[in-house]
C-alpha cells in the first residue's frame, strides 16, 4: 500500500514536471482587449484599433482619474491602432511593444466602419474571426458611422466601471427600447450565408452634439415620431459620446442601408421580443398634444406567410395592451367610451409604422422583418425552398398588418379634468 | 452411630465436592432474586436472625451445633481421608509430610493430623475448606438441595438432643483447638487471641504451599524451599520472585507475590494494607492509591472487618471467613470472589480493592473505584442549540449510564473487553439485541478481541486499529461526544464502542451521511433541519472546491470570469509578486496555522489569536502586497466551510483534499479538478466501513428515508438503514401518527 502511494505521488510529481501547466498563465500576464475597431487600412489592408483598458483599482472606483494621470494620456495609452493584413497578424505586431499577452477572451464588441461594411468586406475580415478560439460567438458587431478608430477611442466607461459593462448594459437596454438588435458575430457568420434571413447589425455613431442647437427659433411644428433618427443625429449634448441607435441592414455581407430607431422598434414589435416600452402617439382630438403609452405584448404576434404565388403575402397580427401614462390635453380618454379612440389611433400608428419599415426594407431589397424564418416553414424540402429564392421574392411581397390594442389601465388617475383658473376652465 | 452419620456425610460431601466446578464462588453471592433469598432465610436463617436478634441464644446454639457437627465430621473423616489418599497421592503426601515436619519444628505444633487432613481435603478441592460450616451446608444444599434439606430437617427435629451433642462435640473440638493453641479452656471462639491466629495461619500457609506446589508442578522443588523460608523471612520470597497463578492460602505468600509482582518497595502506588479481621485473622487489603474511593475503604470495609462484634456469629474454626464476610460483614454494593491472579491483577490496577484473607485461597474483589473524575459537561466539540446539553466524560461507567439512560431497554447489551495487554484498557461494546445485525456485532467483537497491542489510551487509537482501510482519507468510524447521538446510532442498529478515558463513543459501521448529520437536526422541525443541511452542504462543497476552482479559473479559464470581476482580480493581483499557487498555498498554510495555533494557545488568548490572525495578518498581508484580497476571501470562505462540517475527522480530510484540488487545478485547470474529483469519487465509492459502502444510501441506491440532505418530517423516517441489514427493519408502525386517521404513517 505504501508503495502504491509512493508511486501515485511520484506520478503526480512527474505530471507536474513534464505535462501540466504549459498553458497556465497568471491572470495578470494577459492584457485583455475589450473593444476592437476595424477600418480600411492605409498602409495595409485593415487598420485595427484595440482598446486595452488598464485594470486598476481606479477603474472600479474613481472613474478614470488615477493618480493624476491625464484622461487624454490614458485614452492614448489604452487605445492603439495598427495597420495589418489580418486581425491576428495585427495582434502579433502589437505585441512587439506590449509586454503582456493580448487576448480576446473578454472582447465585448467588434466595431466595423460603415465604409468597410458597405464595401462588402465583412464576410472576409470579420466573419472568419468566429473560428478563433478566444473570440466568443456572442461578441457584438457594431457598424459605426465614420471611423471605427474614433468610435473605439470614444467608447469610454460611463459612470465608472469598464467599457464592457457600459456596452453590455447599453445593448441590454434594447430589450426595452428596441432601438437596435443584439447582433453577435455568431449571427453575422450565420446570416451572411442564410437563405431566409439577412444580416442586421447595431448601428452606432459618435455624437458630439453637432445636432444640438443651443439657441434658435423655438419649435413650432406638429407631432414628431420619437426616436425616428439615425445614430449620431439625435439632438443631444453631453453624456456618452458614442450612440447606438437604429440598425444597419445588410444584403449578404454588404451593408445597404440603415433603419432609424423607430423602425428598429417596429422590427422588435413584430418579432415579439420587445418588453415593456413607451410609445408616444399624437392626441386624436388636439393634434399638438401627445399621449405617451406604456405598452407591452398581450399575445405573441401571429405571422402568416403565403408563398403559393410568386408574390408572397404576409399577414401580421399583433395584440398589445398598455397603460395611459399621461394625457396632457386633459380630455377624458379614461372614459370607456373614449378609450376606443386612443386604441384606434395607436393601432393605426403601429400599422403604418410597420408598413413603412417594410416598404423601406423592400426598397433596400432586404427582408428586414426576417419573415423568411416563417416562410421557410411552408416548404417541405430545402431544395424547394432554395428554388423559391425568398430573398428575391421579398421585394414583391405584400404585407397586411392587423394590430389589436387595448388600454388596460389609466395610470394613477381615473378621470381627466380641466384646469380651472380665474379665466374659467381651460 | 455418630460415626456412621459422619461417614455418610463425608461421602456425600466428597461426592458433591468432586462434581462441583472449580470456581464456584460466584454462585454463593447474595441471591438477587427475592424468592431465592427467602429460601436462604429458610436454610440459613440464623444469619438473618442473628443479625436481628443478637441475644438469641438458641440461634447461637443452633449455629454452634451445626458447626460442631461438621467439625466432628471432619475429625472422623480425617483419618478416613488420610488413609484413602495416602495410597493415591503418595508423592504429594511425602512432600506434605516433609513440609509439616518443618512447620512443626518452627511452630511447635502438636497436632499435625488435622492439618494434614485439611491438606488432603484441599487437594480434593479448595472450595470445600475455605467455606465455613454453614457455607458447607449451603453449598451442599445448593448442589443437592433435597437430601441436605432432609439432613437439616433431621437435625432440626432432633434439636434438643443434637444441641446437647453439639455442645459436647463443640467442647471436644474447642478443647482440641485450645490445646493446640494455648490450651485455654474457653467456651467462646471469639476469645481466641491473635497469637493463636498467627499460628493457625502459619500452618495454613504450609497447606497453601502444598497446593501451590501442586498447581505449579514445575516449581515444586523451589516451592519446598520456599516453604522452608516462608516461616523465616518474607523478603527471601521476593528475591526469588514467586509466581502464583492462583491465590494462595497463605497470606504472606500472596503478599510476597504481590510485592514482587508490583515491585512494591520501588513502586509506591500499590498499597497493601495489612490488618486483622476481628483482631484475629490476618488479612490485607490491596489497592492502588488514588484509584479507589477512600471512603469505601475507610468507612465501609476496614471498620467492619476489624470489628470483632461483626464476627460474633462467626465460627473461627472455619478456615476461611470469606463467605461470611461477603454475606454478613461488608456493606459494599458490588463484590466478587476471584482466585486467579490473571483476573485479579487487572482489577487491582483498575481501582478495585482486593481483600486477601489468610487461609482463603480466594480473594474478595470489591468495587471501590473512586478516582478523581470530571463531571458531566456540555459537549465541547458537538455543540447544538436545540437538544440535550450533556456530553460523555472520561469515565466509562458514567458514559454507559448516559447511553442507558436514553435507551432504557433490556435489549441494550453491554459487553466489556480488555483491549490492550499492558495497560489493561477496558472498552464497552454496546449494541441492541434484536436490532443490530449479529454479523456486524460479531465482526466488531472479532476485531476488538484480536488486538495484540500493549498500549491503548483512547478511542482514537482503537479506531485506527479496527478500521477497514487505514490509508483512506475519509474516516470509517464516527466518534461522537453526545450520548443522544450514540443512542440514536444504537437504535439504528449500529455498534457502539466506548473506551474508558475518552469522552467519545465510536459508532460503526457508518456512511458519509453519518458524518454529515448532527444530532440537532432530529430535534428540529424538518424545514429548519433541511435548511441547515443545505447550508452545510454548501459549506462542504465550498471547503472542498473553492480554492481549487479559483486556481483553475485564474490560471486557465480567464474567459469564464465576468470582465468586471476579472478587472478587480487583476487590479488587486498587479502588486502581488507570487504566482497564484504560491499565494494560495501561503494563505492556506497561514490559515491552518491560525487554526492550529488557536487550538494550542492557552484558554482566553485563543480568541485574541483568532482576531490577530484573521484580521491583522490578513490586512497586513494585503497591504504589503503579498496576497490579493480576493484570495483572502476565498481562503476565509473555504475555511468557514470546513468549520461547518460537523465531524472533526471529515473536516480534516476535506482540508487535505482541498489542497490536492488546488494542486490539480494548478496542473490542469478544470480538467485537473475533474480528474481529481474522479479519483476522489473512485476512492470514496469503493471504500467500505465494516462491509458497508461509504456512500451507501446513494451510491448503491438502497431503500432509505428522506433523510440525506433534505429531511422529511420525522414520521416518515420509517426504515432503519437498509445497508445495515438490521433484524428489525422498521422503526415505526404503519401509522406513526396514530391520531391522524388518514395520513401520517408511511405507506408501505
Amino acid at each position: 500500500m505504501r508503495k502504491k502511494i509512493a508511486i501515485f505521488l511520484m506520478l503526480i510529481l512527474i505530471l507536474l514536471f513534464f505535462t501540466g501547466c504549459y498553458d497556465s498563465k497568471e491572470i495578470d500576464d494577459y492584457a485583455y482587449i475589450t473593444l476592437m475597431g476595424i477600418d480600411k487600412g492605409v498602409s495595409d489592408r485593415i487598420r485595427l484599433t484595440l482598446q486595452v483598458p488598464e485594470f486598476s483599482k481606479a477603474s472600479g472606483e474613481g472613474g478614470g482619474s488615477d493618480g493624476g494621470q491625464n484622461e487624454e494620456e490614458k485614452i492614448d495609452k489604452e487605445n492603439f491602432t495598427v495597420d495589418a493584413t489580418s486581425v491576428l497578424s495585427a495582434i502579433a505586431n502589437v505585441n512587439a511593444n506590449i509586454p503582456k499577452i493580448l487576448n480576446f477572451m473578454h472582447l465585448k464588441a467588434i466595431v466595423v466602419s460603415e465604409d468597410m461594411a458597405k464595401s462588402g468586406e465583412l464576410g472576409e475580415i470579420v466573419a472568419p474571426l468566429v473560428r478563433y478560439r478566444q473570440i466568443r460567438r456572442n461578441v457584438n458587431v457594431i457598424i459605426c458611422k465614420g471611423k471605427a478608430q474614433e468610435f473605439v477611442k470614444s467608447a469610454r466607461p460611463y459612470l465608472g466601471g469598464l467599457v464592457t459593462e457600459t456596452l453590455e448594459d447599453l445593448i441590454e437596454r434594447s430589450r426595452y427600447t428596441g432601438f437596435y438588435t443584439d447582433v453577435s458575430i455568431g449571427h453575422l457568420s450565420d446570416e451572411i450565408k442564410s437563405t431566409y434571413s439577412q444580416l442586421l447589425a447595431i448601428y452606432g455613431a459618435i455624437n458630439k452634439g453637432e445636432n444640438f442647437v443651443e439657441d434658435g427659433p423655438l419649435y413650432e411644428g406638429g407631432y414628431k415620431i420619437p426616436s425616428d433618427f439615425y445614430a449620431g443625429d439625435v439632438p443631444r449634448k453631453g453624456g456618452q459620446e458614442i450612440e447606438l441607435l437604429g440598425t444597419a441592414v445588410f444584403d449578404g455581407d454588404r451593408m445597404v442601408g440603415t433603419l432609424t430607431g423607430f423602425e428598429a422598434q417596429m422590427l422588435h414589435l413584430v418579432w415579439g421580443d420587445l418588453r415593456r416600452s413607451v410609445f408616444t402617439i399624437p392626441d386624436p382630438e388636439e393634434p399638438e398634444q401627445v399621449i405617451p403609452l406604456e405598452i407591452k405584448e398581450f399575445e405573441k404576434p401571429i405571422i402568416k406567410v403565403d408563398t403559393k404565388t410568386d408574390k408572397p403575402h404576409i399577414e401580421v397580427k399583433l395584440s398589445m395592451e398598455g397603460d395611459i401614462t399621461a394625457i396632457p390635453s386633459r380630455i377624458n380618454y379614461e372614459h370607456y367610451m373614449k378609450k376606443r379612440t386612443i386604441e384606434d389611433v395607436f393601432e393605426k400608428y403601429l400599422e403604418e409604422g410597420i408598413q413603412r419599415t417594410f416598404k423601406k426594407g423592400q426598397s433596400l431589397k432586404v427582408d428586414v422583418f426576417q419573415f423568411g424564418t416563417q416562410a421557410v416553414r411552408n416548404f417541405w424540402t430545402i431544395p424547394e425552398w432554395e428554388e423559391y429564392n425568398w430573398l428575391e421574392k421579398i421585394t414583391q411581397a405584400t404585407l397586411s398588418v392587423e394590430v389589436d390594442f387595448t388600454v388596460r389601465r389609466t395610470g394613477k388617475l381615473t378621470e381627466s379634468q380641466p384646469i380651472r383658473s380665474t379665466e374659467g376652465e381651460e | 452411630m455418630m460415626g456412621m452419620v459422619c461417614l455418610m456425610l463425608k461421602r456425600l460431601k466428597r461426592l458433591f465436592i468432586y462434581t462441583e466446578p472449580e470456581h464456584k464462588s460466584e454462585e454463593f453471592r447474595f441471591p438477587e432474586d427475592p424468592s431465592e433469598s427467602s429460601k436462604w432465610g429458610q436454610f440459613a436463617g440464623y444469619e438473618k436472625k442473628s443479625r436481628d436478634e443478637e441475644k438469641n441464644n438458641t440461634n447461637n446454639d443452633e449455629e454452634q451445633a451445626v458447626s460442631n457437627i461438621i467439625n466432628t465430621i471432619k475429625k472422623s473423616s480425617q483419618s478416613f481421608d488420610y488413609k484413602e489418599y495416602q495410597a493415591n497421592q503418595t508423592n504429594v503426601y511425602n512432600k506434605l509430610s516433609s513440609i509439616l515436619k518443618t512447620s512443626q519444628e518452627s511452630s511447635s505444633y502438636g497436632e499435625n493430623q488435622s492439618e494434614k487432613n485439611d491438606k488432603n481435603n484441599k487437594q480434593e478441592n479448595s472450595d470445600n475448606y475455605k467455606s465455613e460450616p454453614e457455607d458447607e451446608n449451603s453449598s451442599i444444599r445448593i448442589l443437592r438441595p433435597k437430601r441436605i434439606e432432609e439432613l437439616v430437617k433431621n437435625k432440626n427435629i432432633n434439636k434438643d438432643s443434637k444441641i446437647k451433642r453439639a455442645d459436647e462435640d463443640g467442647r471436644e473440638h474447642k478443647n482440641s483447638v485450645n490445646i493446640e493453641n494455648n490450651k485455654k479452656e474457653t467456651e467462646n471462639i471469639r476469645t481466641i487471641d491473635i497469637t493463636s491466629d498467627f499460628k493457625i495461619c502459619e500452618s495454613n500457609e504450609d497447606n497453601k504451599d502444598a497446593k501451590n506446589s501442586k498447581n505449579n508442578k514445575e516449581d515444586s522443588n523451589t516451592g519446598e524451599k520456599k516453604n522452608g523460608g516462608d516461616a523465616k523471612n518474607e523478603t527471601d520470597k521476593n528475591k526469588k520472585g514467586i509466581k502464583l497463578k492462583y491465590v494462595s492460602k497463605s497470606l504472606d505468600e500472596n503478599i510476597g507475590f504481590l510485592e514482587s509482582f508490583y515491585n512494591i518497595p520501588v513502586n509506591k502506588d500499590l498499597i497493601i494494607k495489612k490488618f486483622n479481621i476481628a483482631k484475629r485473622i490476618p488479612a490485607c487489603l490491596v489497592y492502588v492509591d488514588g484509584m479507589i474511593d477512600k471512603l469505601i475503604v475507610t468507612q465501609f470495609a476496614l471498620p467492619q472487618l476489624m470489628d470483632e462484634h461483626a464476627f460474633r456469629h462467626y465460627d473461627f474454626e472455619c478456615d476461611c471467613p470469606l463467605d461470611y464476610i461477603e454475606k454478613n460483614v461488608l456493606t459494599i454494593h458490588q463484590m466478587c470472589r476471584m482466585n486467579s491472579y490473571e483476573e485479579i491483577n487487572p482489577q487491582i490496577v483498575s481501582g478495585l480493592a482486593v481483600l486477601f484473607i489468610d487461609g482463603c485461597d480466594e480473594c474478595l474483589v470489591m468495587e471501590s473505584r473512586g478516582f478523581e473524575r470530571r463531571g458531566i459537561a456540555p459537549p465541547a466539540t458537538e455543540t447544538v442549540i436545540n437538544g440535550p446539553q450533556e456530553g460523555f466524560t472520561e469515565t466509562l461507567r458514567t458514559n454507559i449510564t448516559q447511553v442507558r439512560r436514553i435507551v432504557k431497554s433490556e435489549n441494550l447489551i453491554t459487553e466489556f473487553e480488555f483491549i490492550s495487554k499492558k495497560n489493561n484498557f477496558l472498552c464497552a461494546i454496546m449494541y441492541m439485541e434484536g436490532i443490530a445485525n449479529p454479523r456486524i456485532v460479531e465482526e466488531v467483537k472479532r476485531r476488538v478481541k484480536n488486538l495484540d497491542v500493549d498500549y491503548i489510551s483512547g478511542s482514537g487509537m482503537l479506531e485506527q486499529l479496527i478500521e477497514d482501510k487505514p490509508y483512506m482519507i475519509f474516516p470509517q468510524i464516527v466518534s461522537t461526544e453526545r450520548p443522544d447521538r450514540a443512542a440514536s446510532f444504537l437504535m439504528e442498529g449500529k455498534v457502539i464502542i466506548i473506551c474508558e478515558g475518552t469522552p467519545f463513543a465510536l459508532a460503526m459501521p457508518i456512511v458519509f451521511f453519518d458524518l454529515f448529520h448532527t444530532s440537532e437536526e432530529s430535534n428540529l422541525r424538518w424545514q429548519y433541519a433541511t435548511f441547515l443541511r443545505i447550508i452545510r452542504l454548501m459549506g462542504l462543497l465550498l471547503a472542498t472546491f473553492l480554492p481549487g476552482m479559483y486556481t483553475a479559473l485564474i490560471l486557465f479559464h480567464q474567459e469564464m470570469i465576468p470582465t468586471s470581476l476579472l478587472s478587480s482580480i487583476v487590479a488587486t493581483r498587479v502588486n502581488v509578486p507570487f504566482p497564484t499557487l504560491v499565494e494560495i498555498l501561503l494563505m492556506e498554510f497561514s490559515f491552518e496555522l491560525i487554526r492550529e495555533g488557536g487550538i494550542r494557545v492557552p484558554g482566553v488568548t485563543g480568541n485574541t489569536l483568532g482576531i490577530i490572525g484573521a484580521l491583522i495578518l490578513g490586512q497586513a498581508a494585503v497591504e504589503a502586497g503579498l496576497v490579493s484580497p480576493i484570495l483572502i476571501i476565498i481562503v476565509a470562505v473555504s475555511g468557514l466551510g470546513s468549520f461547518s462540517i460537523p465531524n472533526y475527522s471529515l473536516s480534516l480530510a476535506i482540508r487535505i483534499i482541498r489542497i490536492s484540488f488546488i494542486i490539480f487545478g494548478q496542473i490542469a485547470g478544470f480538467f485537473g479538478i475533474s480528474v481529481a474529483f474522479t479519483i476522489l469519487c473512485a476512492f470514496a465509492l469503493s471504500m467500505k466501513s465494516f462491509g458497508v459502502p461509504f456512500f451507501s444510501p446513494v451510491a448503491p441506491a438502497t431503500r432509505s428515508n428522506a433523510d440525506k440532505v433534505v429531511r422529511a418530517p420525522y414520521y416518515e423516517h420509517v426504515w432503519r438503514p437498509d445497508w445495515l441489514n438490521t433484524q428489525d427493519e422498521r422503526r415505526m408502525g404503519d401509522k406513526a401518527r396514530g391520531w391522524k386517521p388518514d395520513i401520517g404513517g408511511a405507506q408501505r
